[in-house]
């Protein structure tokens, strides 16, 4: 678009809510009728003066579009809001389950771990009952007991 | 002037789909068809215009169609369609019973201490 059509189209679309819907059509159509009278006039002959004749000021175009349509602007940001409710209701219950599903997998892997240590336990246990030298130690009995070195520092 | 406004802002709906009840029209076309039509007397602008006209096209009283224009321009042209054409009707016959009763009322006129119009006769 020229300078003066980009201008004009700036100035509607900072004064617009950027979160409408209802907005971002307006501007899309208002873009639409910049770019017929452009083609009506040639870019060479727009000028800010001309779209202003035609269309207004921008705050004046803003200002009977906000007016109009003011009931279906209310209506979209309490649409907004609940839809953001939702979203935030949404994120508390997803972590809400995350940390239990976490907890319920922490208590999971602990009593796997538990199990195995048991187990591995139990067969190191059987391991060395059935070894040679457990076989001989088992007669061994107490005398087997490893003696402590006592060391004395002078 | 706030009453002009008044005026224009109760019959907007009723003056966009009788132009589209005439033809296929895209935003710009339609506020050009209203001040010619009526002689310079209502112009409605565009802001004004388009939030009317999506609240007509959610109440599917009229539908939307992308026409390109050339080789990358594209117009949005409304149309009415039948469920908008029976509320144009409607619209109708209720505005010209207010307008009548609006009108009656006006034309009284008091003569020897009596009011008289067309509602009573004249008498």
């Amino acid at each position: 678009m020229a300078h003066y059509t980009e201008k004009f189209r700036e100035e509607i679309k900072d004064q617009l809510p950027n979160d409408s819907k209802i907005a971002e059509r307006f501007l899309a159509d208002m873009d639409a009728n910049i770019s017929d009278f452009m083609d009506e006039f040639g870019e060479d002959k727009v000028t800010y003066l001309i779209l202003v004749k035609r269309y207004g000021y921008p705050e004046q175009i803003v200002a009977n579009f906000m007016e109009a349509c003011s009931q279906d602007l209310l209506r979209e940001q309490v649409e907004l809001c609940q839809q953001k409710i939702n979203e935030l209701e949404a994120t508390v219950s997803s972590s809400k389950r995350f940390r239990r599903n976490t907890f319920v997998a922490a208590v999971a892997a602990c009593a796997v771990w538990a199990v195995s240590i048991f187990g591995a336990a139990q067969y190191y246990q059987v391991q060395q009952t059935n070894s040679p030298a457990a076989s001989n130690m088992i007669g061994v009995g107490v005398d087997y007991m490893p003696a402590y070195t006592v060391t004395t520092i002078e | 002037m706030k009453y002009r406004d008044g005026f224009k802002k109760g019959s907007l709906e009723l003056l966009l789909l009788k132009v589209l009840s005439i033809k296929d029209c895209y935003g710009y076309e339609i506020t050009q068809l209203l001040k010619d039509h009526s002689k310079g007397a209502i112009s409605v602008p565009e802001g004004s215009m388009y939030p009317a006209l999506y609240k007509l096209e959610e109440g599917g009283y009229i539908s939307n169609e992308k026409r390109l224009i050339g080789k990358r321009r594209e117009r949005v042209y409304y149309h009415l369609e039948p469920k908008g054409y029976d509320y144009l009707q409607e619209m109708t016959k209720a505005y010209w019973e207010i307008a009548r009763g609006i009108s009656s009322i006006l034309k009284w006129e008091e003569k020897d201490g009596a009011l008289y119009g067309e509602v009573s006769g004249g008498n």
